[in-house]
């Protein structure tokens, strides 16, 4: 890290002069939209200064040194932020044993500076009144940041504020992400609707909650930090690969298990995780994830449903589409495979067309397109099946392709969808057939759908295009 | 009971050494751990027996004893009383931070940022941390103030406070006597300081609860209206806003404040040469325009009383001899203004 310069000094100098003790609110702005800078600075301050052997060496190398630190230690935005290095760069000017009069002088001045800081009010409450409403000062203070925060109001952000008002709030919050009490001010600008594009929240409050959550320096509740991760991206990636490290190496279902848990209980992540993730990770490790996420799958439905319901965590889905999907197919039986998808085809169409409510039939055909995802080996029971069944059985299997691919039956094509798709295979099936009777030809992978790893799905519509479309000629 | 008065005079000498002497230097996280255990046990004595009179008594007679040895041990020693136990904790605290003789290790981990500390009332504070966690809830206030466009916080929390201790005092029953003197010494302390009137202003406008606090809020009123001085200069000092909201909520208060207002108007005198009416010299000083100005805002929170305030006006103004003549009764004088203001609003 560069050293700082005597140029960088003056201009911070000329900064903080500028701010004074920030009272206004647009200086308190100023200062949270340089606070990353600032803290950058004093990082480099701090190293700068540990190099030095005294005090002494340190005021005559950086004379501006104690006029810096002594007005930001009067600016509210640096000493509310809990990762600002103000404290630890006073600490590098006192002196232990002080060896001359500059030393004791600064040791003196330091030690007054933080007891002001401690002690002294603004607005005069007297230790007087104080005494007598059996109220300590460290008790009144906490009691009167209590009361602002009601004062803001935050509450009502979910469903009045104005745009102005979100934006300034969330700059203000910025250096007070690891205040215990500011935390359910935060949750709610984080769970606030998204109903206008000029009240989102600022890239520099998203990037200091979640390092303050991710370091265990801010406590959210688990709704606050869902909404965290549905504005920021990265930190879901964060908390999935954090939950994902811990279960890689452990099979056992100790952990596996409440991992499993997790994972089900936010079903966003879901999707982020298999089909976002790998985008962003290494191939390596996206396949060492997404390898392990099956494990994770296969424990959850095989315990869990001993300890929770499943209606619990999936509330849309019935009973008679849960069971067939979230069974294993015993064995190679193609009756009972086929019996089962069966059972998919008119399950899920049923509960598809007769939910009336817009918001009721996306639910439910998100949760049911889930659970077939997460049950992706029927997918590739009815991909084996297709080549052995006859065309005209094909239409149940051939729906639920079209279904995984494309849910939401967008546009009403699905049926569109089906005639496209029963033609290629109609012609495919023949050779399929024929591949079937010549066993050494089975050993090829590239014909069969089973050869695709079921501990891997690529994205939905290449595979489509690739084992349908791509195969015709 | 002789253990817990060994142990409180103990915690006084602690604080002391805490405060004064160089022996300090040998603390370490363990004796600062220790020393503000012993500091939260006082604040527990004082919570438990500050409404027993007998138990008490005994304490401070301890205490006396033990602030006597300590005088001659230390020349600048300022003796504890037992109300000071209430906040031990931050006796021990300013002490340390005062002490010169202060390690650098300890100031380490008083001012700790990498733990957040969570206080709660009555229990003992981690000391961890403990500055930094002050200074980060002051500093949070003055950051987040400004978004509240609402001044006077800190007087709401202390009227809450006041209320309950109040309530606490009257709900106590005993002798009716102990709640008013309670705030004659909190008066006697606060020596008319402004922010005293908000505080008052905010006991008396305190929503929570409402039921609770009805027996506090009558009696906080009857002990202004005792203090005749208290009451004009709280009415003086306190912006108008403030009067608005405790007159259009409080009958009593209304009642009081409109009897202020009079008794301002009542020592004017007219000048002849000014051709004002001014007060004579008194210690709040009141222009007729001022008392004129207040009874208009006054109606706006309170319409009802307009109709009776004028007619007691104009019987002041006709038994000063019924006349018309500016200047010679500042009743109808002020009766004219009165209207002429409404008339401006009213149009």
């Amino acid at each position: 890290m560069a050293l700082v310069q005597q140029t960088e000094m003056q201009l911070w100098l000329d900064k903080v002069e500028a701010w004074g003790q920030a009272r206004s609110v647009n200086v308190q702005k100023d200062t949270c939209l340089h606070l990353c800078s600032l803290r950058d600075f004093l990082q480099r301050l701090l190293m700068h200064v540990d190099g030095m052997s005294s005090t002494t060496e340190t005021m005559k190398a950086i004379p501006s040194l104690g006029q810096i630190l002594g007005r930001l230690c009067w600016n509210p935005v640096v000493t509310a932020d809990g990762e600002s290095l103000i404290f630890q760069c006073l600490w590098e000017l006192y002196s232990e044993h002080p060896a001359n009069a500059l030393e004791r002088k600064a040791n003196q001045w330091i030690q007054k500076l933080l007891c002001q800081l401690t002690t002294e009010e603004d607005e005069s409450p007297s230790d007087f009144l104080l005494k007598h409403l059996d109220l300590s000062p460290t008790r009144y203070h906490n009691q009167v940041l209590r009361k602002v925060l009601l004062l803001t109001d935050y509450p009502a952000f979910v469903c009045r504020c104005s745009c102005d008002r979100i934006v300034s709030t969330c700059v203000a919050c910025v250096p007070l992400v690891t205040c215990p009490e500011v935390a359910p001010l935060l949750g709610a600008l984080l769970q606030r609707p998204l109903t206008c594009a000029q009240a989102t929240l600022t890239n520099d409050f998203l990037d200091a909650v979640s390092s303050a959550y991710r370091s265990g320096s801010l406590s959210l509740e688990n709704q606050a930090v869902v909404a965290l991760w549905c504005h920021s991206l990265p930190s879901l990636e964060e908390a999935m690969l954090g939950l994902l490290e811990s279960t890689v190496a452990a099979y056992s279902t100790d952990v596996v298990l409440p991992a499993a848990v997790t994972l089900y209980k936010k079903k966003l992540t879901y999707y982020t995780l298999r089909y976002n993730m790998p985008r962003n990770l290494n191939i390596i490790y996206a396949s060492l994830v997404i390898g392990r996420v099956p494990l994770i799958h296969s424990h959850f439905f095989f315990f869990v449903p001993l300890q929770n319901p499943l209606k619990a965590f999936f509330p849309h889905s019935p009973p008679n589409l849960l069971l067939p999907l979230l069974t294993q197919p015993p064995g190679q039986c193609v009756c009972v495979c086929v019996c089962v998808c069966l059972i998919s085809q008119h399950t899920i169409p049923c509960i598809v067309q007769t939910r009336r409510s817009f918001l009721d039939g996306v639910g439910v055909v998100f949760e049911a397109w889930f659970v077939l995802v997460q049950c992706s080996h029927w997918v590739h029971e009815a991909l084996r099946l297709l080549a052995t069944t006859e065309a005209r059985d094909c239409h149940p299997l051939l729906w639920l392709l079209t279904f995984y691919h494309h849910p939401t039956n967008r546009g009403h094509h699905r049926n569109q969808q089906l005639v496209m798709l029963s033609s290629p295979n109609t012609s495919l099936h023949p050779l399929f057939t024929s591949f079937l009777s010549h066993p050494s030809l089975t050993s090829c992978p590239s014909f069969l759908p089973s050869s695709i790893s079921p501990s891997f799905l690529p994205c939905p519509l290449s595979y489509h295009s690739s084992t349908l479309c791509g195969n015709r000629a | 009971m002789e253990a817990t008065l060994k142990n409180l005079s103990s915690t006084i000498e602690l604080l002391a050494v805490a405060a004064r002497s160089g022996d300090v230097r040998l603390w370490d996280r363990q004796s600062l751990s220790r020393a503000f255990h012993w500091a939260c046990y006082c604040e527990h004595l004082f919570s438990k027996y500050h409404q027993n009179p007998q138990i008490r008594g005994i304490m401070e007679i301890q205490l006396q004893h033990t602030n006597s040895r300590l005088r001659a041990v230390f020349a600048d020693y300022a003796d504890l009383s037992f109300l000071d136990l209430s906040h031990c904790q931050h006796l021990l605290l300013t002490g340390l931070l005062n002490n010169p003789n202060l390690p650098l290790s300890i100031m380490k981990i008083l001012f700790d940022t990498t733990k957040p500390a969570h206080v709660k009332p009555g229990e003992y504070q981690d000391s961890t941390g403990l500055c930094s966690r002050i200074i980060q809830c002051k500093s949070a206030h003055k950051i987040l103030s400004p978004l509240t466009c609402h001044s006077g916080v800190s007087a709401e929390v202390q009227g809450t406070f006041l209320n309950k201790s109040l309530h606490t005092l009257l709900s106590q029953g005993g002798e009716p006597c102990r709640a008013q003197c309670f705030l004659d010494t909190v008066l006697q302390g606060c020596k008319g300081a402004e922010h005293f009137y908000l505080v008052l202003a905010a006991a008396l406008l305190t929503g929570e609860n409402a039921h609770a606090q009805t027996a506090s809020v009558d009696f906080l009123q009857d002990w202004l209206q005792q203090n005749h001085s208290l009451l004009q200069h709280m009415c003086f000092t306190l912006p108008t806003s403030i009067l608005k909201n405790l007159a259009r909520e409080h009958i009593k208060f209304r009642d009081m404040y409109c009897a202020v207002l009079k008794k301002w108007a009542a020592d004017m005198e007219y000048c002849v040469d000014d051709g004002e009416w001014t007060q004579s010299a008194t210690s709040t000083t009141v222009s007729f325009q001022e008392v004129t100005e207040r009874f208009v805002v006054l109606f706006e929170a309170c319409p009802t009383l307009r109709t009776t305030v004028e007619k007691e006006l104009n019987d002041l103004r006709i038994s000063d001899g019924d006349f018309d003549v500016r200047g010679l009764s500042v009743w109808g004088d002020l009766l004219t203004e009165i209207r002429k203001c409404q008339l401006q609003l009213d149009g």
